[in-house]
């Protein structure tokens, strides 16, 4: 609305009041247009998508030939039977860490212990808003018996000044350590070791084992908070029981401004025979990606260096969807056709190209509307550290040596280089995009392409809620516009100004009420510890009983007479407001939101409503209101959602309680999405669709 | 309903203390910030001038007001809970003024339109009286909480900028010069204001324009001429009742002179006032912090080419001045409509703007609530201000905290925002001429 | 001006003197030079090299001392200067923070300090010239310290002045070979003959620590001293890669001047008054190997054997370091000194520490405000000096130095003593602040903290906002961040001499002089990054149209509300419908909310619009089809 205030104020005179009229007059088509426009865009977003370059020349990847070689291979299997002996002969889960810190020792780094706690289920959803203060530091008490422990190691760069590091980050359970997570600790101790003898160093290099009994985003975010705002408390100094280590392993140790963090690990072991892969997972909390060049350093060295496949995550289910198959069929043909229109339009891609495109956007795009981290990078991204964590999934038996040694070099080599890389970028990553969708390892979208549907999609609202307000107050005129003349009441044409004003009122009384609504689980999963089913139920009788009771507080939306077409108006108004916030947060959220709201919100219109048409069009448009509404309804989507995705058509009041309760865990913008934009958007459709169209009656109330 | 408003800010005071509200840029500039002022008080205690540092750039009197206030820190998680209480007390001051202030609009409003015999003709729209209207969205904006909670100085200067419009519409010439001074040496912009003042000292409070009573006299027949004389005796068109202003005059001399003496006690051993002049009016008149702010000007200094700084800096400043005589040779009969546009167009063009300044002028906006009844797009206003307002902190997350955006995101709000103001001054100044003009098609009919 | 004659006068004076007076100075002219070798516990081995030339008065020929310096000194009056060049971090851990070598190492970058002997007025205005004169001298980017935005004068934090010293540092500046060769310039014989002939460059630039310097003091006399020393250390490359870090069952590699320099010592610069190597043993190492400082014991055994064994005097325990001394003028070509050291046992010791290491870093992320944090975190080193009461307290000054982008809340000063907040006054006992003024002058904060003996850590926190600078004042590589200066934190309490009795004093070594002064125990913390926040370096031009746009806008809508009545005369006396100003009708339109033209005009309207949209739709079609034509 900002952008159309300032061209509105441009002084071009006749065509802005041409294209206003013209735009109002006809906003039923023009909505229409824009809506399909903004879906058939949507559709040939694969089709737009860019291959990958490396913007920033100082990452020179694969420019210097790697030293990660077979003995530090030899060294890493040594390190493999002597922790799995540490392991074995130590009942307190102890033994691994101590012996990771007595091998880093004897390479000459610094060592130390790093003591955390599970954190309890928190419910900040804000803490997007209450930029990352000490919410996430753990304060030790003394309730919790088994604390993790992470042990970190740091090696000065000989020459550096210290003021940066790069962190390796290989996630172990301590308590069940299984033999791929060894490996993985293997893998990083070799590069360690290897990085330990570089001299080539110009940042300090920290290695990061996390101790992930208590999920691997836990021991890394509370290491990252630990890190960067410490809690200075008390009895911290004493270190992991059962060891009475010298201090300066129990003293924390820190090493400078981050700069890149590479989280890897080495999987279970998948289909056998085929090449060796690796799976990027880079979604940050509330949809925040890294630097696209680090994805590029990695995807580079790995495929044209070390010979990975390099994969991303994907909906598999869509890859073999027959309807998928039709569309991109579709697609292509028309993509051939405008090829032969003009050979620069290169929007033609061959169908499985699309269809995988598809799915691998597709969970891209889930991924990121989610907000939740698909891993521990995530922690990293909220320091604003770039970081991306390596899933190698080996496609031998862990037991086969020679496949194992081969598949170390590689892997160690695969690491070196992204260090070296970043090794030698002088500034922090900020040449490349932050805000994209990644449609395969090596093709992204930009943002400047995937905000277009997004936009037609968004496009009608304005205008659509101009085009009614003035509907609205026209009506209002049009009563008085005869007694023009009469002078006597030129000054009470004035009600038209601030018509609007009731329906803001009922507005705001539904935003409060969805605040309510979103902070009730606060409360309820304080008092309640009951199943998910009960508190779900607590919920949505507590949040009707406020609605009911706000009723009779603030009035209920229909005592004062409020046109339905202000009222579609301002909910149109709020809903382009919070999509437009919400595509600023997290696109993806908005983009999936807005193919549901937005026709929702452009179809309703009272049941009541006397409109002059017959009865055909009518019933479908009732039919179409209905089925939006209902489909509006968050708890309907995530059903629906669920079904689509495993087939599983149980209606469970439950799921709905968990799930949410997942989101705001995480503290992911998308709860907020759902209970301040689209729970009270759906509501007020629910309150046009009932409204009873007494606008004659209105109208005597506001003469 | 004004209980209401200062039991919440009582409860965001006492528990919303992880908002982060005194770091937003959007709530404390570097002239407001409480942390800043807090700084001022310790380097002044260290035997220091609290200028010193580039840190503090307020007034001496606030440091020696508030300053022991913040040096005393309360264990809780909200660093300055006292000077929030006494922000609160100082809310509640300035809505009750406000009152006041609607309260003798309406009378002279109803006196006009009575001696114009068209009382029965204008009904006002808004049932309830301007005063408390325009109270209770002073208390009530967002924006005034926010700017009371999060710790920062504005609501003092909004504070005097009232009592300075409040003893000017009840002809206390003392009470309004001293708001008048202190106004001015808080902040510098409310030293435009002194031509309302005079006017509201010499005319009274808005009346519709002479023209109209020139009509009435000539239109209305001898029927009744005491209404004229009165009406004219009342108020003479053109000739200003000099007694009031000139008291104005020599109670601002006093004032003024009261103020100074009281600074350089305070500053007597570090600094003096030459450098506060420098480091106050200074540092207000050459955008020296470029942090950024809801205003446009931080950005615009940012990338500005050094060589042409001096010369936009003459324009920025002369832009708001050059305003004032156009609007108050067309608004003279309004002397209280047009302090309300000045404050909007300070709080719009002013160099370091905060949600403070809009807070004043959108609770000034309810005192015309039944001549602005027929205004345009308030819809679009309304719903723009609210957009601005939730988009300007995501900008700034996005830009500051994640480092995924940049400053261009934040800018762009702070040009949306500069242009809803835009709109919002014509359109009441324009609305308030067209409603002039029908109260004269009333009378000429 | 004045300052300017005054200066010249005064340096001609200085020249007329130093012509009265050639002969004397000339004679006494000295210089020495010395290296003194250390094994390091982490396995490396630390060389020190110092050079001393020294002339009583300033003259016009010398034939020892460097010229340019003695032109410094005369045209700065400078009394006291210090240069270093420093590239790596000296380890206080293992190096040991104690023994006069490592409380004399200095931050990454270059540092350089100087007390002059002048008006404090004129000071400022000298500094300038003189940082100018070091860059041409050194090949450095020293000027960058002249801005009054890169040099502090502190008072007490730093050495006791009466506000003519001035302090500046450049965290960022890179230390390379084109900086050690004017610097070996200044010396008699260059690197050709003499202990510098080891300098070989890939090797000593292959250090872990490098760190050059140059001390200037002037007597009272006007005599002048120059110290020139080299500190480095060094892996010794012994054998293969793997062998560096071994477990600690090896023992420590041997290594000589050949393995560390490779190069071997034929013969002393024969202007050097005395020329001898050191090889000095810790006494951590002498406390296992026994009491008994022979050169060649069951542990290690030098290579050659030494010309003196000197042991410390130390009065608090038996066991002292000694040092093993070679006079270079028994070494010629024939037979080349190559000192080393030979391991036969693996051995284990550690360098005394200083009574606290201190650490500092950033607390907080996000580009508008943060915090720093120095940490120091006890030792125990008071115990081993004994006198470990409950109520004895060490103390301790701190030198930080903020530029003025970074902007210091001093009033937030937060202290925290083994993890529970005490209050400032219990430990602060000192403190001296110049906050930062911006764009003008760095903030500097002086403090004299006074710990309790038994603290084991402690933390001091200041919060600070994050400035935002003109698109001018950002570096090249403004992505990368700013760099605050480390802090210099010192124990007035310890004093790091070490005093090896002289045995004839007709050779006087300078480095054992240097040795035994009183220096307080000193220690650099690391330099730190500040990510700040950037613009967009390509708008200024967008952004200068915008924003002049929208106030033109304002101005000018404005305006034109004002304007609006004549308009409306006219129109009423044409008894047209009233009609609002141009652009409020526009915007009017575009909402539709002015209802009764838009009825009577809205119905020509759209079929315009819709004859509009066919001829848009003709033309994409004759595009399409050429397009179409032209290709097949």
């Amino acid at each position: 609305m900002e952008s159309s205030a300032k061209e509105d104020a441009q002084p071009k005179p006749r065509l802005i009041v041409r294209l206003g009229r013209l735009l109002a007059s006809h906003h039923i088509l023009f909505s229409a247009l824009c809506c399909s426009a903004g879906i058939i865009a949507l559709l040939f977003l694969p089709a737009l998508a860019k291959n990958t370059y490396l913007s920033e020349n100082a990452l020179i990847p694969g420019s210097a030939n790697p030293l990660f070689s077979t003995e530090d291979v030899a060294e890493a299997n040594k390190f493999i039977k002597g922790i799995e002996a540490a392991a074995g002969e130590s009942r307190d889960g102890m033994g691994m860490p101590k012996f990771i810190v007595q091998q880093m020792k004897e390479l000459g780094a610094e060592v130390c212990y790093h003591e955390f706690l599970p954190h309890s289920k928190h419910f900040h959803p804000l803490k997007f808003f209450t930029s990352m203060t000490n919410d996430l530091a753990i304060h030790p008490n003394g309730t919790y018996t088994n604390s993790g422990t992470n042990t970190i190691g740091i090696i000065r760069a000989p020459r550096g000044d210290g003021k940066e590091a790069i962190v390796l980050v290989t996630p172990y359970n301590s308590q069940r350590v299984k033999e791929n997570e060894l490996l993985s600790l293997a893998l990083g101790f070799s590069v360690f070791s290897l990085l330990s003898r570089a001299e080539w160093l110009s940042k300090d290099i920290v290695w990061l084992s996390a101790d992930s009994q208590f999920g691997e985003y836990t021991a890394v975010s509370a290491w990252l908070s630990q890190y960067h705002n410490p809690t200075f408390v008390a009895g911290v100094t004493n270190g992991p029981d059962g060891i009475a280590e010298k201090a300066e392993t129990t003293d924390f140790k820190r090493a400078g401004t981050m700069a890149a963090a590479l989280i890897f690990k080495v999987g279970e072991t998948r289909n056998y025979g085929d090449r060796d892969s690796v799976t990027m997972y880079a979604e940050a909390s509330n949809g925040q990606m890294p630097n696209l060049d680090l994805l590029n350093v990695v995807h580079y060295l790995a495929v044209h260096r070390q010979g990975f496949r390099v994969n991303i995550e994907r909906i598999s289910s869509l890859v073999t969807s027959a309807w998928l198959r039709v569309i991109a069929e579709v697609i292509q043909t028309v993509g051939s056709l405008l090829r032969k229109i003009n050979p620069d339009w290169k929007l033609d891609i061959a169908a499985p190209d699309y269809v995988e495109g598809t799915a691998n956007l597709a969970s891209s795009i889930y991924n990121q509307a989610l907000g939740v981290p698909t891993g521990s990078h995530g922690a990293f991204r909220d320091y604003q550290v770039d970081a991306v964590s390596l899933e190698f999934s080996p496609t031998f038996h862990l037991r086969n040596e020679n496949a194992k040694s081969s598949f170390l070099v590689r892997g160690g080599r695969l690491i070196e280089g992204v260090v070296r890389s970043v090794n030698n970028l002088l500034e922090k990553f900020h040449q490349s995009f932050f805000l994209y969708l990644l449609t395969a390892p090596s093709k992204f979208i930009s943002v400047g392409v995937y905000m277009i549907p997004f936009a037609l999609l968004v496009v009608p609202l304005p205008i659509v809620a101009a085009a009614l307000a003035d509907g609205g107050k026209t009506e209002g005129k049009s009563m008085n516009d005869h007694n023009m003349k009469g002078s006597a009441d030129i000054l009470q044409v004035d009600g038209g100004a601030w018509k609007w004003l009731q329906s803001a009122r009922v507005l705001l009384v539904i935003q409060i009420w969805a605040v309510i609504v979103s902070l009730l689980p606060y409360y309820i999963s304080q008092i309640a510890d009951g199943t998910p089913i009960q508190s779900a139920v607590i919920w949505v009788v507590l949040s009707i009983i406020v609605l009911i009771i706000l009723y009779a507080m603030l009035g209920s939306p229909y005592s004062a007479g409020v046109e339905w077409k202000l009222l579609k108006a301002t909910m149109i108004t709020s809903i382009s407001i919070g999509l437009g916030l919400m595509s600023i947060i997290n696109f993806a959220t908005a983009q999936l939101g807005s193919l549901i709201v937005i026709p929702m919100c452009l179809f309703s219109r009272p049941v009541k409503a006397r409109l002059g048409m017959n009865f055909l069009p009518r019933t479908v448009l009732l039919a179409s209101n209905i089925f939006l509404a209902i489909f509006g309804f968050p708890p309907v989507i995530l059903l629906v959602m669920k079904g689509l995705s495993k087939g599983t058509w149980t209606v469970d009041i439950g799921d709905f309680w968990v799930s949410m309760e997942f989101l705001w865990e995480w503290s992911s913008a998308t709860y907020l999405y759902i209970f301040l934009v689209h729970l009270p958007c759906w509501l007020l459709c629910i309150h046009v669709l009932v409204h009873p169209c007494r606008q004659a009656g209105s109208k005597v109330k506001w003469e | 309903m004004a209980a209401a408003a200062v039991g919440f800010r009582l409860v965001l005071v006492l528990f919303g203390g992880d908002l982060h509200l005194s770091s937003r840029p959007e709530v404390s500039t570097p002239l407001t910030s409480l942390r800043r002022l807090a700084e001022g008080y310790w380097l002044k205690q260290a035997s220091m001038s609290p200028y010193s540092g580039s840190m503090y750039h307020g007034s001496p009197l606030l440091l020696s007001v508030l300053g022991p206030l913040t040096s005393k820190r309360s264990g809780g998680h909200h660093a300055h809970i006292y000077c929030s209480l006494v922000f609160v007390a100082v809310d509640f001051i300035a809505a009750m003024l406000i009152r006041l202030t609607g309260r003798t609009l309406q009378i002279a409003r109803g006196k006009s339109l009575k001696s114009l015999d068209l009382a029965k003709s204008v009904n006002d729209p808004v049932n309830a009286s301007a005063g408390d209207t325009a109270s209770l969205i002073y208390l009530w904006n967002p924006w005034t909480i926010i700017t009371c909670v999060g710790s920062c100085t504005s609501p003092i200067e909004n504070l005097m900028v009232v009592v300075m419009i409040y003893g000017a519409c009840s002809r206390l010439a003392p009470l309004a010069a001293f708001g008048y001074v202190m106004a001015t040496h808080l902040s510098l912009y409310p030293a435009i204001l002194i031509l309302p003042v005079t006017l509201l000292l010499g005319y009274g409070p808005d009346t519709p324009p002479a023209k109209v009573f020139l009509q009435k006299g000539s239109s209305a027949s001898k029927v009744d001429i005491s209404d004229i004389g009165k009406s004219t005796s009342q108020r003479g068109f053109g000739q200003i009742s000099w007694k009031p202003v000139l008291h104005f005059m020599l109670w601002v001399f006093i004032w003024s002179c009261y103020v100074l003496v009281l600074n350089s006690i305070i500053l007597n051993k570090a600094g003096g006032l030459q450098e506060m002049f420098e480091k106050t009016y200074g540092f207000i008149l050459t955008v020296k912090d470029l942090s950024p702010n809801i205003g446009v000007l931080w950005y615009f200094f940012a990338e500005v080419f050094d060589f042409f700084r001096s010369f936009f800096l003459i324009v920025f400043n002369m832009n708001i001045i050059f305003m004032v005589l156009p609007l108050a040779i067309r608004l003279r009969h309004r002397p209280c409509f047009l302090a309300f546009v000045y404050t909007a167009i300070v709080g719009m063009l002013k160099s370091y703007p905060s949600a403070g300044d809009s807070a004043l002028y959108l609770g000034l906006l309810g005192l015309f609530a039944n001549e602005l009844a027929e205004m345009q797009f308030t819809f679009f206003l309304f719903f723009g201000y609210i957009g601005v307002s939730l988009l300007s902190p995501v900008m700034h997350n996005l830009w500051i905290w994640r480092g995924t955006g940049n400053a261009n995101f934040y800018f762009a709000t702070g040009l949306a925002y500069t242009c809803l103001q835009t709109v919002l001054v014509v359109e009441t100044v324009s609305s308030m001429i067209k409603h002039d003009r029908k109260l004269r098609l009333l009378i000429r009919t | 001006m004045a300052p300017a004659r005054r200066l010249l006068a005064l340096s001609l004076l200085l020249l007329l003197l130093a012509a009265a007076a050639p002969a004397p100075s000339a004679a006494a002219e000295e210089f020495t030079e010395e290296l003194l070798l250390r094994p390091l516990p982490d396995r490396k081995a630390l060389a020190h090299f110092h050079f001393r030339s020294s002339t009583p008065a300033p003259a016009r020929h010398h034939h020892l001392f460097p010229k340019a310096i003695s032109h410094l000194v005369q045209k700065f009056h400078i009394s006291e200067l210090e240069l270093s060049f420093t590239q790596g971090r000296w380890n206080y851990e293992t190096w040991g923070g104690h023994d006069p070598l490592s409380t004399n190492t200095k931050p990454p970058g270059v540092e350089l300090w100087a007390v002059f002997d002048l008006p404090s007025s004129e000071i400022d205005a000298t500094w300038k010239n003189l940082t100018h004169a070091l860059s041409g001298l050194f090949c450095a980017s020293v000027n960058f310290l002249e801005s009054s935005t890169a040099f502090s004068a502190p008072r007490w934090g730093f050495k006791s002045n009466e506000g003519n010293l001035r302090y500046g540092a450049l965290p960022r500046e890179a230390v390379c070979t084109e900086n050690l060769t004017p610097w070996l310039k200044l010396l008699p014989c260059r690197d050709k003959a003499g202990i510098a002939s080891l300098l070989y460059r890939p090797s000593i630039y292959k250090g872990y620590y490098h760190s050059q310097k140059l001390k200037l003091t002037t007597s009272k006399t006007g005599g002048i001293v120059l110290d020139q020393s080299l500190t480095v250390v060094l892996q010794p490359n012994t054998a293969s890669g793997k062998q560096l870090h071994s477990a600690d069952g090896k023992p420590q590699p041997s290594w000589s001047l050949e393995h560390l320099f490779n190069r071997k010592l034929s013969g002393k610069c024969l202007v050097s008054r005395s020329s001898r190597i050191f090889v000095e043993i810790e006494k951590g190492i002498l406390a296992e190997s026994g009491p008994e400082a022979s050169w060649s014991n069951e542990f290690f055994e030098l290579s050659t054997a030494p010309d003196r064994v000197l042991n410390e005097l130390d009065h608090l325990d038996v066991q002292s370091s000694s040092l093993y001394e070679y006079d270079l003028g028994n070494y010629n070509d024939d037979e080349p000194l190559d000192v080393g050291i030979t391991w036969k046992l693996p051995l284990i010791w550690s360098c005394s520490p200083a009574p606290y290491y201190a650490r500092r870093f950033l607390m907080g992320s996000g580009n508008e405000r943060g915090s720093i944090a120095l940490s120091f975190l006890s030792t125990d080193l008071h115990k081993q000096l004994g006198g470990s009461s409950n109520d004895c307290s060490i103390k301790a000054v701190v030198l930080q130095v903020f530029p003025w982008y970074v902007k210091v809340f001093y009033h937030s000063l937060q202290i925290f003593i083994d993890g529970s907040s005490k209050a400032i006054s219990e430990v602060l006992e000192m403190i001296h602040v110049t906050p930062s003024e911006d764009k003008l002058s760095p903030g500097t904060l002086e403090m004299l903290l006074r710990f309790p003996c038994g603290m084991q850590s402690a933390t001091l926190i200041l919060d600070f906002d994050k400035g935002f600078l003109h698109i001018d004042e950002y570096p090249p590589d403004a992505n990368q961040g700013f760099d605050i200066p480390s802090a210099l934190v010192s124990f007035p309490e310890f004093n790091s001499s070490r005093r090896y009795p002289e045995t004839d004093p007709m050779f006087v070594s300078p480095l054992l002089e240097n040795f035994k002064e009183e220096n307080v125990v000193k220690s650099y913390t690391e330099v730190l990054l500040v990510p700040l926040t950037t613009p967009d370096f390509s708008m200024p031009y967008n952004v200068i149209t915008f924003t002049c746009t929208v106030l033109a806008l304002y101005f000018g809508s404005l305006l034109n509300a004002l304007r609006r009545r004549i308009g409306e005369e006219e129109s009423k006396l044409k008894k047209a419908a009233s009609r609002p100003a141009l652009i409020p009708m526009l915007i009017a339109r575009l909402r539709g909310q002015k209802a009764d033209p838009s009825n009577s005009e809205s119905s020509p309207v759209s079929p315009i619009g819709l004859k509009l949209l066919l001829k848009v739709a003709f033309v994409a079609v004759v595009a399409v089809a050429f397009h179409y034509l032209s290709n097949s």
